[in-house]
């Protein structure tokens, strides 16, 4: 009778002891740093005499013409209306008829003339509405500076002269006229249409 | 009677003699020695600093944000440093990196590159959706003595993100857990 409970408490102590000896072996001294950093991208938007989007219609007048028209100008008022600046901006111009179809003596007779009237009217392009059209790498036209198109921008026609930074705004002058102001358009330009694209492009490098 | 006497009086000492070696024989010598060893724990205390720039609680570091960026950027190398100014060496157990946005498509687009300040090894140059999978960098096990440091270059970049990356914000985060 005395010696059963003095075994029992020593194996009690034993199991206690192996319990520490576990807690132990388990826990270990950790520490822990951290380090972050905030990454915010800007953005780039453009806006054409105020509206925004691929599909706008500049409602030009030039319905029912004659053989002498008076040259036909609208205004064009492109705003960055971004946070970030545009290094480089981008105008690609297409005009239906000058790949041959409906239309096509009707455009091969017309003379663009873009100026920036932002940088002191200064002539960007002045030629044949077709040759800007199909040409997406045009140099110069007849008086212009003309365009230039660095590779990686291919497709988007040829690059603007000069910078658009964020919140402000370029204002060019597009002037159609006939290629032939003294003989004005052909006959066979008669009953006929053609439209033109102006899609501008900015690139924030 | 007196024979008896005497008698009795020699038993007695001689009892007594034997008593008294007996007694003498009860006597030992004596010595003890003792062991003793001071065990004290060390203190982990590793922290965290960044360019002049950022700012840090010791533990926490913030780096400059960057932005309004452009679909092509780069922050250049930040140096960033653990020091350990603990009194016992700490070895790192793991790099995890989260990078929080609600715009993946800039998360997806941006990279990272990490270079070592010492021996100048890049141990990570990629996608920074791929390091916050990175389960080891080769770096894990690295030990930082007491009183030594650990100094990386940290990159971010991108180029030529597309246009859905646009107006996103994203926040990296690199949390370096230690053990010693």
């Amino acid at each position: 009778m005395d010696v059963r409970p003095k075994l029992l408490m020593g194996a009690g102590l034993a199991i206690a002891g192996l319990g520490l000896i576990g807690a132990g072996a388990g826990a270990t001294f950790t520490a822990q740093v951290s380090a972050s950093s905030e990454i915010s991208s800007g953005g780039v938007e453009l806006s054409l005499d105020g509206k925004t989007g691929s599909d706008l219609n500049l409602s030009f007048k030039g319905e029912d013409l004659g053989s002498h028209f008076a040259p036909i100008s609208t205004d064009l008022n492109l705003k960055n209306t971004g946070t970030l600046n545009m290094p480089s901006t981008y105008l690609n111009v297409t005009a239906t008829g000058c790949d041959g179809s409906n239309g096509s003596a009707l455009a091969h007779s017309l003379n663009v003339t873009l100026t920036d009237v932002t940088r002191q009217d200064t002539v960007i392009y002045d030629g044949d509405l077709c040759s800007l059209a199909d040409d997406k790498t045009v140099t110069s036209g007849r008086r212009g500076q003309g365009f230039v198109t660095p590779p990686e921008h291919d497709g988007v026609g040829g690059q603007l002269p000069g910078t658009l930074p964020a919140d402000t705004a370029r204002k060019y002058q597009l002037v159609i006229q006939p290629n032939d102001s003294k003989d004005g358009l052909p006959t066979d330009a008669q009953r006929s249409s053609t439209t033109v694209n102006l899609v501008f492009s900015g690139f924030d490098y | 009677m007196a024979r008896s006497r005497k008698f009795f009086t020699v038993a007695s000492l001689g009892v007594a003699s034997f008593a008294l070696i007996g007694a003498g024989a009860t006597a030992t010598f004596n010595d003890a020695v003792q062991s003793r060893q001071q065990i004290t724990s060390g203190t982990m205390n590793l922290t965290i600093s960044g360019p002049a720039d950022s700012w840090t609680n010791g533990k926490m570091l913030t780096l400059k944000d960057i932005g309004p960026v452009g679909s092509t950027f780069s922050t250049g190398p930040q140096l960033v440093t653990v020091t350990n100014n603990g009194n016992i060496t700490s070895a790192l157990v793991k790099l995890t990196v989260s990078a929080p946005t609600a715009n993946p498509t800039l998360a997806n687009g941006i990279f990272v590159k990490i270079q070592m300040q010492d021996t100048k090894a890049t141990v990570y140059d990629g996608p920074l959706a791929g390091l916050t999978n990175a389960a080891d960098l080769g770096i894990n096990g690295q030990k930082i003595a007491a009183g030594d440091s650990m100094a990386a270059f940290v990159t971010f970049y991108a180029s030529d993100l597309p246009n859905g990356a646009q107006s996103g914000v994203v926040t990296p985060t690199f949390t370096v857990d230690f053990t010693g």
